[in-house]
């Protein structure tokens, strides 16, 4: 595999107070690819998501050793401001903020002190452009983003990520609060995305994984159990529990 | 049997047909019927309570709600004057610009009849004339009065009509008070009086009170309700301090009026060089009784604010300060605003803390640091002195109920809106 890595984690090791949740974790996440996280419920799929752009630094008595290198550089020890600008993140229910669209998009941006109107609108019609959004939102941009429908608002917040132009996009079950035809412009939403960006997504929905993932982890208790190519994961898994799970012998 | 939405479910438990048909004893369809009645008989009755307090008080206030009244004075004034020692006529002609009172040609005055405000009859100023004999008038001072006003009426007049002195006072009439002047060939003493008991003064301190305390209370209300709900880590002593702002804001108001007493007079005496009760330390008081209930309303508001709104704000490369100034605060507006609007409504009526906090004695001239009281206490004041004027009470009573139904009406306003904005994020 001669793929370029953007992460590369090392003997990753997070604790809730005393409680160990993530297990001695080490993997390599690669450039425009999708890699999918499955697994139960409970099983750190998420925590582990959150460990990229360091969100669980918010919850108290978390604690995370080990090292995660983004361009050689360990990100537990960078500014988590700029690591977040670098990494977006879409989140399990669409949150728009309840102001008007056009805000909603370049609310990164003005955070990040981008103060030219020309410039802000450009970035704004070209994110909403390559969420697939344009279209049903460019004569109301000055609406409430809450007007607008549940996928149309989770399209909105993933335009409202890659407006801050990041490498890489981490999705925490973004389909789960969606209907089937929302569900599937989101996925060929992410097959059109990675092109630009690394996307790394945990889902619950063992299809999903299979149609839109090029990579599949697979973490059971808090431990990484197998991450392999999809095909190669779901045609062939290695590990008994992995083809347990996989065929739904306990779920 | 339906009263409007009320559905009295009334049968006849004596008709065979109404219980044998519904499967109830007697006893049970007898049972029902008096619970029923009973919750409708108890809401009707706070309805009339309600209903009487409201009647009674607009019945009473509204014979005295004037604008006067609203404007006026609440201090009586008097002045007593008479024709100068040199006084003669000249042959000056008069020109009266009002129709109609009392007029008298040979001084170029007008008088009407009017009432006080016990309804007894009283004859006012309606006109003098530039030019007027009046207008040379001396006071007691020997200064020369002119400041007539239609608000001030006649008390005692006296005149010398021939050679006789003639003693006439408000009973007598406008006609007959300026028929006698114009026998009279002077005026040895006049003394006019005005009505008073406006609440112009009270109205004033209410509106600086208010002003002052939301300008203390708000920011450190809000601040502190944004530490405890977005930075504040959750351990003892945070929860501790929550609690303890619970347990503020059931305090007893009389107590914060007698802290306020002992604390903020005398820290007003030293650094603002006031003597006595003020505005400032009332509104200093009344800060410190609202303060937990900013705090509350505010901490509310930002924690029903949907909890992805913080996470997705620093998802996005915003600090935390930014994700609470661009994104919490704003939405929690409508929240802080209830809050305010709430605080208003409490500064209005509070009566207990002012009495100590500010003192009871109404004034006319209103300075920050010198004693004045608010409508509430106003009426405390009026009500407590010998002859208790019930008619002003109830007058000042209908000014606050109004700006208290306005306040509610805003406050739903607000909410109604928020409701709205957030239909779809919850």
């Amino acid at each position: 595999m001669s793929e370029e890595i953007v992460f590369s984690v090392h003997n990753l090791n997070l604790y809730y107070g005393d409680k160990k949740a993530l297990n001695d974790i080490s993997l390599d996440i690669y450039k425009n690819k999708v890699t999918a996280f499955i697994g139960p419920s409970g099983c750190g799929k998420s925590t582990f998501l959150r460990c990229f752009n360091r969100m669980n630094d918010l919850i108290e008595h978390c604690k995370v050793e080990g090292e995660i290198l983004y361009k050689d550089k360990n990100i537990l020890e960078v500014n988590p401001i700029f690591l977040r600008t670098r990494v977006g993140m879409v989140f399990q229910q669409p949150n728009p903020f309840p102001m008007s669209i056009y805000n909603n998009v370049v609310y990164g941006l003005k955070c990040q002190g981008l103060r030219n109107k020309k410039e802000l609108m450009e970035i704004c019609i070209d994110s909403l452009e390559k969420s697939a959004l344009l279209n049903e939102v460019k004569d109301r941009l000055k609406d409430n983003a809450l007007a607008l429908s549940g996928g149309q608002q989770q399209r909105l917040c993933i335009a409202r990520c890659i407006a801050l132009s990041p490498e890489v996009i981490l999705m925490d079950e973004p389909t789960s609060a969606l209907d089937p035809i929302a569900t599937s412009k989101i996925e060929e939403l992410i097959r059109e995305l990675k092109k630009d960006y690394t996307i790394i997504i945990v889902t619950h929905n063992m299809q999903q994984a299979t149609r839109i993932s090029d990579y599949t982890a697979f973490f059971m208790l808090g431990d990484l159990v197998e991450y392999a190519p999809t095909e190669e994961f779901f045609s062939h898994p290695k590990d008994k529990r992995s083809d347990d799970y996989i065929s739904g012998k306990f779920s | 049997m339906k009263i409007g939405k009320l559905n009295l479910n009334f049968k006849n438990p004596f008709k065979k047909e109404n219980f044998i048909n519904e499967g109830m004893s007697r006893k049970r369809l007898l049972k029902d019927i008096l619970r029923n009645l009973s919750t409708v008989i108890f809401a009707l009755f706070c309805l009339f309570i309600l209903v009487y307090i409201i009647v009674y008080i607009f019945t009473n206030g509204s014979r005295t709600l004037s604008w006067d009244f609203i404007s006026g004075n609440y201090q009586e004034t008097s002045v007593s004057v008479r024709a100068p020692d040199d006084f003669s006529f000249d042959d000056r002609t008069f020109e009266f610009t009002k129709e109609g009172g009392y007029r008298s040609e040979k001084w170029g005055i007008s008088f009407i009849d009017g009432e006080d405000h016990s309804g007894n009859p009283t004859v006012f100023i309606y006109e003098v004339c530039d030019n007027s004999y009046f207008n040379e008038f001396i006071d007691s001072q020997n200064n020369v009065y002119t400041s007539y006003s239609s608000e001030e009426y006649v008390a005692n007049i006296n005149l010398i009509v021939g050679d006789s002195l003639e003693l006439l006072s408000d009973n007598d009439g406008a006609s007959k008070i300026a028929s006698t002047l114009d026998e009279a060939s002077d005026v040895t003493f006049l003394n006019i009086k005005t009505l008073g008991r406006g609440i112009r003064g009270s109205l004033i301190t209410t509106l600086y009170l208010i002003l002052i305390t939301l300008i203390i209370a708000v920011p450190i209300g809000v601040c502190a309700a944004i530490y405890l709900s977005l930075f504040a880590k959750k351990n003892k002593i945070t929860s501790l301090i929550r609690s303890l702002i619970d347990m503020t804001s059931a305090i007893p108001s009389i107590i914060f009026g007698f802290i306020g007493a002992l604390v903020f007079i005398p820290f007003m005496n030293a650094v603002g060089g006031t003597s006595g009760g003020s505005i400032l330390s009332g509104s200093l008081t009344l800060a410190i009784m609202l303060i937990p209930t900013i705090v509350k309303n505010t901490e509310e508001s930002i924690i029903a604010l949907p909890k992805g709104y913080m996470d997705s704000s620093l998802a996005l490369g915003a600090s935390r300060t930014e994700t609470v100034f661009k994104v919490m605060l704003p939405n929690a507006l409508p929240g802080i605003i209830t809050a305010i609007i709430l605080s208003i409504g409490r500064i209005i009526g509070e009566s207990a803390a002012l009495v100590f906090a500010i003192g009871v004695s109404i004034q006319d001239s209103i300075r920050l640091t010198g004693s004045s009281t608010s409508l509430a206490v106003h009426i405390w004041s009026i009500l407590g002195s010998e002859n208790p004027d019930y008619d002003s009470a109830c007058a000042i009573s209908i000014i606050i109920l109004v700006i208290v139904l306005v306040l509610c009406l805003i406050t739903k306003l607000i909410s109604y809106r928020f409701n709205k904005k957030f239909k779809g994020a919850r």
